[in-house]
């Protein structure tokens, strides 16, 4: 299955980087990602991806 | 370090162009690497440089992800002085990422890049220069061994009978029969050494081989031609020479067989209806029945009955144990009073017994630092021994006449003993392994025992490792009982220590669908058309509305309907020896656990701790510090385990982290163990090698005949010297206290 990563818009498979926010799991494709989106889960849900975290 | 060149290598675990910076990055720190460009799409690493292939393996592991390798196992026969000459060879085929020589078991393990190199271009460059044999399970791991030993056995009887009838002749002037009776000793007898010493001749090598084949060659040589010119001959000397050899090497083969190979026990069954089957026909879900003073046979749990089990093989702890219905017994271990009856669980090759042998079997034992100093004096060993033959010749002929000066250099070539050099370090690094293992630790990588040293840092895991990992779980307050249902069914999908122990709380056998689960933080799946969701605080606040008090919170959908204390206890023992570890080294905590508990540890124990750590936040702090040991258990533990100096897995713990250590342990306790180990086998290595140089340095000088006339050491005494020499490094090493 396909997923988006809410943080860098990329397509990611399921991996190991995920997280469940309010009931829904989020793939990431990496452990930076991953927390980027912990820290401001929200903001990323609403406004889309900001693109790759520096 | 080798020439230029260009390797490709399957990056497994990368996702996403963060993965091909990482990688990329990683690899290119690594010393010698020139240029290299990873592939998203097709996950392949290209990497052009003069770099070694296995520190870009260790550099791609370290970063968190994994390259696809192949394992090869090859049996060959080769000198053991010749160990260096094997790895020069090995580091100039391509794709080869780690390779590891045993000379005292004849293995060879290699690690491939299957990218670049496949088993029939190893097995064809290695022919060159030994015999090969790629280990076949089905034939045996000892066949290449044994049919070895009894090649050698045919050679040592045909060398005696004919070499008596050289005596017996030469002895009554009959040079003539002594000769004839001569051909077949070192024809037939000594074509091992001569066929030797032409490989290592057209390698331009020199090892024992060609010492033996060298001395018994001149020494016969020289005969033939006093023969027909008329003088005097030693045709006895060189038959002698070739089965004094034979008698040492024989005897050190049997001694390898038999005890580098550990052989995994057989154990008799007594099936219920009293049938008594081998261990290896036992199935799963069998009862068995164990007497008294009976090893238990299988791995299991106790069904009925009641005793005292000395789990020593395991533990290395030799009081026994109490066990009683519902109690895991294994395979191994020792009833000593009482009776069982034990459903079956695992058997035969699955079972714990089984799995340490192998895991003994398999260890590595050679990639040590100081061997590899020793296999590069053994190497210019060899010629040195030549040269100190042909002065001995030289000097001598001044003196006395030219036979007897002669004499003097065979017998120099014939005293030296390179191989005790090459066998010393291996066969005390397999000694301490096998010893290791008989107080409860094993040890998977050799180089292991040779880092602690090195370590500064231990990081310990807490829950299963510092802690029981028998956890207790009290709900905080009143609770919804078919809320605690669905949560019990649910955590009983994860092997997680809390998550067992929620689990027992669930009396119903309710069906879980869609299981997820974050390690280090919880899981979520549905059960009986409900999400339910259970995990530590933090996350369940992100899931979940009004998080009550607890540790862990089990949510049926969305809403919070029972919580959770948890309670662990200290392993005993581990206060003393997490005491005894923090004069010498920095000793932390790293834990998942976010809860107070954790906390708690930390102040009993007087160490730091870090709370609330995902899998990848252990391996961050790992690498933040220098030459970290990490002793975990869970999978949890894996990441940080392949990424620490040296990893120690818990026995207890899971199968991937046991995968990931360097090391296995029972408990904490077997540190003190562990380090023991290294130490004595410091000692042990030391030894080996004062004894091989003392042993040289005593008997070539007495072979070139510094104390001649007083003490002469004729040719075929310095063979048999030589040969024994072997025998005694090896008994030394195993039978020593």
């Amino acid at each position: 299955m396909e997923n988006i990563d809410p943080v860098c818009g990329m397509r990611v498979k399921d991996t190991e980087h995920k997280v469940l926010y309010k009931g829904r799991i989020y793939y990431f494709c990496s452990s930076k990602c991953k927390e980027e989106f912990q820290k401001d889960p929200e903001g990323y849900l609403k406004s889309g991806p900001r693109g790759m975290p520096s | 370090m080798s020439s230029e060149k260009e390797e490709k290598l399957k990056i497994v675990g990368m996702h996403c162009a963060t993965c091909v910076n990482t990688v990329s990055k990683a690899i290119g720190k690594v010393e010698g690497v020139k240029a290299v460009s990873v592939n998203l799409a097709t996950g392949f690493a290209e990497i052009k440089g003069s770099y070694r292939l296995n520190s870009i393996v260790e550099a791609v592991k370290r970063a968190g992800y994994d390259v696809e390798t192949k394992d090869l196992k090859l049996v060959l026969k080769a000198n053991p002085e010749n160990s260096r000459r094997i790895m020069e060879i090995l580091s100039d085929i391509p794709g080869i990422v780690s390779a590891d020589f045993n000379p005292s078991t004849s293995v060879l393990n290699l690690k491939i890049n299957p990218a670049t190199a496949d088993q029939k271009l190893v097995v064809e460059k290695l022919r060159d220069y030994s015999p090969v044999e790629v280990d076949d399970k089905k034939k045996g791991e000892t066949s290449f061994v044994k049919r070895e030993l009894n090649s050698m056995i045919y050679s040592l009887v045909a060398g005696a009978i004919f070499t008596s009838f050289v005596l017996y002749f030469q002895y009554r002037y009959m040079n003539f029969l002594a000769f004839i009776f001569s051909v077949p000793v070192i024809v037939y007898s000594g074509r091992r050494y001569f066929s030797g010493a032409y490989r290592a001749l057209k390698n331009r090598t020199a090892d024992m081989d060609t010492l033996v084949a060298l001395s018994a060659g001149t020494a016969w040589a020289y005969s033939v031609f006093n023969l027909i010119r008329g003088g005097e001959v030693f045709f006895d000397a060189a038959s002698l020479l070739i089965t004094f050899v034979l008698v040492g090497k024989t005897i050190d083969s049997y001694l390898r067989y038999r005890i580098s190979y550990v052989h995994a026990p057989k154990y008799t069954a007594r099936l219920e209806s009293g049938k008594i089957v081998d261990s290896d026909q036992v199935s799963v879900g069998d009862i068995i029945t164990v007497k008294s003073g009976e090893v238990i046979p299988v791995d299991g749990v106790v069904e009925d009955g009641s005793g005292e089990v000395n789990e020593s093989i395991l533990t290395g702890e030799t009081l026994p144990v109490k066990k009683s219905k519902g109690d895991a017994v294994i395979s191994g271990t020792t009833l000593t009073n009482g009776y069982l009856k034990v459903y079956t669980t695992r058997a035969g090759e699955r079972s714990y017994v089984s799995q340490l042998v192998k895991a003994i079997n398999d260890a590595s034992t050679t990639s040590i630092g100081l061997k590899r100093a020793v296999d590069r004096a053994a190497a210019y060993f060899t010629p040195v021994i030549m040269i100190i033959a042909a002065v001995t010749f030289f000097v001598w002929h001044f003196f006395v006449p030219a036979s007897l000066a002669l004499l003097f250099a065979i017998a120099v070539l014939a005293a030296a003993c390179p191989c005790a050099l090459g066998l010393a370090t291996p066969l005390a690094v397999l000694a301490e392994i096998r010893e290791l293992s008989k107080r409860g630790v094993i040890v998977r990588h050799g180089s292991a025992l040779e880092k602690l040293k090195e370590v500064k840092t231990i990081i310990f895991d807490k829950t299963g490792t510092i802690t029981t990992g028998d956890v207790k779980v009290e709900p905080v307050k009143a609770y919804d009982e078919n809320g605690l249902e669905l949560v019990a069914a649910l955590e009983s999908l994860s092997s997680h220590p809390v998550a067992r122990a929620i689990s027992k709380l669930g009396k119903k056998r309710l069906e879980v669908k869609d299981f997820n689960e974050f390690p280090g933080e919880g899981v979520m799946g549905t059960v009986e058309g409900h999400t339910v969701i259970v995990g530590k605080r933090e996350f369940i606040a992100s899931n979940c509305e009004d998080v009550p008090e607890g540790d862990i919170i089990g949510c049926v959908d969305f809403k919070p309907v029972v919580s959770f204390r948890v309670r662990d206890e200290i392993r005993e023992g581990v206060k003393e020896v997490i005491a005894d570890l923090k004069k010498r080294y920095q000793v932390i905590i790293a834990t998942g656990d976010s809860s107070d508990f954790a906390d708690q540890v930390g102040k009993e124990l007087g160490v730091r701790v870090y709370k609330g750590l995902t899998p990848e936040k252990k391996a961050e702090l790992v690498k933040s510090f220098e030459n970290v040991m990490f002793v975990g258990d869970g999978v949890n533990d894996a990441l940080a385990l392949r990424t620490a100096f040296v990893g120690v897995a818990m026995n207890t713990g899971s199968e991937i982290s046991k995968q990931a250590g360097d090391v296995i342990i029972f408990a904490p306790t077997a540190l003190k163990v562990l380090w023991e180990g290294a130490k004595k086998l410091e000692k042990r290595i030391k030894e080996n090698l004062i004894w091989a140089f003392g042993y040289n340095s005593f008997f070539i000088p007495l072979a070139a005949g510094v104390l001649y006339p007083a003490i002469y050491l004729a040719p075929q005494f310095a063979a048999l010297a030589m040969s024994m020499n072997s025998v005694t490094v090896t008994l030394w090493s195993f039978l020593r206290p």
